[in-house]
């Protein structure tokens, strides 16, 4: 026994961990775009230079491109279809009450429980949709929507730690339209008490895979897009100024992660400037395709049973089938086939105000579901996605009466606009998708890609 | 920690008993539980015997008989054991001794591997599972940290380990209006 125990400690993973150390840095909601043009102006001098050893380069999001649907198709390598993760709402089966989906409804292995087949050790901090923290080999603090610090983390014995430093899981938004300067304030205190934690958990643990994300930018872009694009705004020196720390940030965690450890960063989708809320079941209401029992419904559950069709946020239309849904008015088959068609028809018509006072179209394109989704959870997606033209935010709220809104809100998501950085790597596809990124993490740690992956190689890290 | 409990891993010697022991005590430490751990280098050393133990003489070291381990645990401790000793009587002289014994056996290689080592005492008995084992897990065909998960699982669904305070998929009323609220701040409802 001892002398098989000494071989196993030497032939093990262990002897090679040095090689195959991989860093990934998420940046939630942050444009290719927008990094490009702050390492050209030298506001992030570290994506600069990280740019000369390797590639940035655009990736298209998700479909819809929803954080929550985005990084866990960057944790699984798969579509929704497979992980079943569509949106941050869900309908319940058999009922019209929804349910807001978390970490136990991920049906796809998660890139740690990947690794942790091969005997290697994952630290995960704040990605999205992990939240309650599970059991798993290695560090896990969950993201957003985690509400209890208690419950985000796994293993339990690091709860103190992060009591302590004083983590926090998310930014206060909510006064962030009104009060403006206090939500600087604790955005920026948000991103340091996140960088405490990546770099203790980088240099007080071991690990062989390390993910942590920022998702102070997102809430950013939320409520201050403008103020990157408007550059005498009150707030441009300040959004500035988070990226310039953001960066120096960066540059601190390379320089603690060590020489020998190889860098992937991304963000989960892009961002852009907001014209106009769009109110898709108010589009149905009007059309006569959405009836609800009450004046002022309050959620799905007040939909009446005449209902053709009705939406879930952001731009999923679910078409109300007998059979599929528990009081279901269309008939599968031809009819529905149809009702998908007119649907199709109109939402393409539907416009809203563009630039100069002139009305422009809506939507960009719409997908059936089985154009861009695949595997055994494609029961439950949605029967159309709209993926809508840029300034256009589609919405799925079952209370607003008017189809076209403007809110407290100045960016929106982006499909086609997130990035992907490879360190030492040189890209080898043309369009490259978020769900490429685990077959690449695999690939730069010597791992096998599995075939059922619907990802693939992005580029090859040389060592 | 729920309870005390004994979990006894048997097995072929080789099959990563002792590795996935090592990442099952780290565990069960950071989950809170006071972990004693006794191995069979450990019974080596303590008789001074470095050869494999055959049938005769690992019946002679069991919790109820031998001098290791020790029968008196106090509550609120995990005790881990690493022991090839597959045999029903050694069990069962255990599971009268402790009550709370978790019997587990790690598969290893295949029958043709066992009888190239027929002449080795004590390995007769190792390539089909004992039929009072509560846990029979198939090493070669998992990473150690697979089966020591399988392992905290199973203790779990026993009892003997508080499940982590996150085994329901659904938040409570509270916590879907705490949910509801962040996601309407974000726009998303």
């Amino acid at each position: 026994m001892g002398i098989l125990k000494r071989f196993r400690s030497v032939s093990g993973s262990r002897i090679h961990r040095g090689m195959r150390k991989l860093l990934v840095l998420g940046i939630d909601g942050t444009p290719y775009g927008l990094i490009q043009r702050l390492a050209d102006s030298g506001d992030m001098p570290s994506v600069a230079s990280l740019r000369k050893q390797g590639t940035l380069m655009q990736m298209r999001s998700t479909m819809p491109p929803i954080s929550s649907v985005a990084w866990t198709s960057f944790l699984t390598g798969v579509n929704p279809g497979k992980h079943a993760i569509y949106g941050f709402v869900e309908r319940r089966p058999e009922s019209y009450d929804i349910y807001f989906p978390n970490s136990h409804h991920v049906k796809s292995p998660t890139v740690w429980e990947i690794l942790e087949q091969h005997g290697k050790r994952s630290i995960v901090i704040n990605v999205p949709n992990t939240y309650p923290a599970r059991q798993m080999q290695g560090v896990l603090i969950a993201g957003f929507v985690a509400i209890d610090l208690k419950r985000a983390v796994y293993p339990p014995s690091i709860l103190p730690k992060l009591q302590e430093m004083d983590y926090r899981i998310d930014v206060d938004y909510r006064q962030a339209a009104e009060q403006k300067d206090a939500f600087f304030t604790d955005l920026f205190h948000t991103l340091e008490r996140r960088r405490e934690a990546i770099l203790h958990f980088l240099q007080k643990e071991e690990w062989d895979l390390f993910v942590g994300v920022f998702t102070e930018s997102d809430r950013l872009h939320h409520y201050f897009w403008d103020a990157w694009e408007n550059v005498y705004g009150q707030y441009h020196e300040q959004f500035i100024r988070f990226y310039r720390r953001l960066d120096e940030i960066i540059g601190e965690i390379l320089a603690a992660a060590g020489e020998d450890v190889r860098l992937i960063i991304l963000s989960d989708h892009g961002f852009c400037s907001l014209k106009a809320e769009v109110n898709v079941n108010a589009w149905l209401k009007e059309r006569g395709y959405l009836r609800f029992r009450k004046d002022r419904p309050e959620s799905l559950a007040d939909m009446d049973n005449s209902s053709k069709a009705f939406c879930l946020d952001p731009g999923r239309i679910y078409l109300n089938v007998r059979g599929q849904m528990p009081n279901g008015s269309v008939v599968s088959g031809a009819e529905s086939e149809d009702l998908r068609q007119q649907l199709i028809e109109g939402l393409v018509e539907l416009t809203g105000p563009g630039l100069n006072g002139e009305s422009e179209n809506v939507i960009e394109r719409i997908f059936r579901k089985e154009e861009i989704y695949e595997g055994p959870y494609g029961f439950m997606a949605p029967d159309l996605v709209l993926h809508s033209r840029r300034g256009f935010d589609l919405k799925g709220s079952m209370t607003r009466a008017d189809i076209v809104t403007k809110g407290k809100f100045t960016g929106m998501h982006t499909y086609d606009d997130a990035f992907l950085y490879v360190q030492h790597g040189r890209c080898e596809k043309e369009t490259v998708e978020i769900a490429d990124v685990l077959p690449t993490i695999l690939s730069a740690m010597n791992l096998p890609i599995a075939a059922d992956l619907d990802g693939s190689l992005v580029a090859r890290i040389s060592a | 920690m729920e309870k005390r409990f004994t979990l006894w891993l048997t097995g072929f010697p080789g099959t990563g008993k002792t590795t996935v022991i090592k990442l099952l005590e780290k565990q069960l430490i950071e989950r809170g539980c006071e972990v004693k751990l006794f191995d069979e280098d450990m019974i080596h050393t303590t008789l001074k015997n470095p050869c494999l133990l055959g049938q005769e003489r690992r019946g002679t070291h069991t919790p109820g008989d031998g001098p290791v381990p020790t029968s008196r645990i106090p509550d609120g401790i995990a005790r881990i054991e690493d022991i090839a000793s597959p045999h029903r009587d050694t069990w069962q002289n255990a599971e009268r001794k402790f009550g709370d014994l978790i019997k587990v056996f790690v598969m290893g290689p295949s029958r043709d591997a066992v009888g190239k080592m027929a002449g080795f005492a004590g390995i007769a008995g190792l390539s089909e599972a004992p039929d009072n084992a509560d846990l029979v897990l198939e090493a070669d065909k998992a990473s150690s940290e697979e089966t020591a998960r399988k392992i905290l699982r199973s203790l779990e669904e026993r009892g003997y380990l508080p499940r982590l305070p996150v085994s329901g998929a659904n938040y409570s009323e509270e916590e879907e209006a705490v949910v509801r609220k962040r996601l309407e701040d974000l726009g998303y409802l």
